[in-house]
């Protein structure tokens, strides 16, 4: 549905000096403006993600994901490594998402088990 | 099944000076999106150190250098050797550990070659990629047949400490490699079940032993 909305505008001068009143008139150019709403849909099954990593003396520094689904390929996928009460300690940075198992470099060092959740979104594609 | 979303956005700005206001338009196009909270890992690998053992040479495999591996949970100690009990806290066991030689230029690796016999089904330990292929520079096993493997489990962890022990055979030394790379048995057990799945655990020294 579209409406055409017109929109103006007046904007009001005031003084400058205080014995001066004036009211300024504002050319408007009117444009079409849109609205609308609908419910966006995943790619796929991100809760049946696989998640393994790899720790070094008890950080994490990479994840391998297995069972992203086919649908997301070619997305961009990001994750967020938290602790229990929801805590950011870690994460991986946007990237796209290149096959059904991938295995991603972890930022920010956090501890192995620390993480008691982890958190994966996927844009597009 | 894809749904256009048209989000409009109508900036206005007054121009003051002109006395001009324009408004704009941005039409995006939505692509998909989701998010969901997936199972994180419980039981893993943490860490695995492998020292050199006093009066040793470094990046050569001898008797008294120290393995050292932590698990991210207790574990139930009878998916570790079958004749263990988790109604102790520490265990101790003799047995035979080796160094296969990589074949084809891979990296030599790490395991038990001969559990005792307390173990009927094996020290389930896994294998270690040393990240090099050096330290057994022959065709045949560097044995070390009296290696004591010493388990204890904390409260919320579990370490097992391996030394070296009756070395058969010697191996080069190596002054460059990788991290070596545990990668725990399958059949190994925390106490709700839970095997380390594919996780595994790296080492941060490049040189071992």
């Amino acid at each position: 549905m579209r409406r055409r909305v017109i929109v103006a505008l007046l904007a009001v001068t005031s003084l400058a000096i205080p014995s001066l009143a004036a009211a300024r008139g504002v050319t408007v150019t009117s444009k079409h403006t849109t609205g609308g709403f609908a419910a966006v849909s995943s790619c796929g099954s991100l809760a049946g993600i696989g998640v393994a990593w790899l720790s070094t003396a008890n950080a994490v520094t990479s994840v391998t994901l297995s069972s992203i689904p086919a649908g997301c390929v070619g997305g961009i996928l990001s994750i967020t490594l938290a602790s229990s009460s929801n805590t950011s300690l870690g994460s991986v940075a946007a990237t796209s998402v290149t096959a059904t198992s991938q295995t991603l470099s972890v930022s920010g060092s956090p501890t192995a088990t620390s993480v008691a959740k982890v958190f994966v979104a996927v844009s597009g594609p | 099944m894809r749904t256009p979303v048209v989000c409009a956005v109508v900036a206005v700005a007054v121009l003051i000076g002109t006395g001009t206001a324009v408004a704009t338009s941005l039409t995006v196009t939505s692509k998909k999106l989701g998010a969901a909270q997936v199972t994180a890992p419980a039981m893993f690998p943490t860490t695995i150190t492998i020292a050199n053992g006093v009066g040793g040479v470094a990046g050569q495999a001898e008797n008294g250098d120290i393995i050292t591996f932590v698990f991210s949970q207790q574990i139930d100690e009878t998916t570790l050797c079958s004749g263990w009990s988790n109604s102790l806290s520490t265990q101790s066991v003799q047995e035979g550990w080796a160094i296969l030689p990589g074949s084809g230029g891979a990296d030599d690796t790490l395991e038990v070659n001969n559990p005792a016999s307390t173990c009927a089904n094996g020290f389930n330990i896994g294998t270690v990629d040393l990240g090099s292929a050096g330290y057994n520079t022959g065709s045949s096993n560097i044995r070390f047949t009296s290696t004591t493997a010493a388990l204890v489990v904390g409260p919320s962890t579990s370490t097992l400490t391996v030394t070296l022990s009756g070395i058969k055979g010697s191996g080069g030394t190596v002054s460059a490699g990788s991290p070596a790379v545990w990668t725990p048995d399958s059949s190994l057990k925390d106490r709700s079940g839970r095997t380390c799945g594919n996780n595994l655990a790296q080492s941060t020294a490049t040189v071992q032993f």
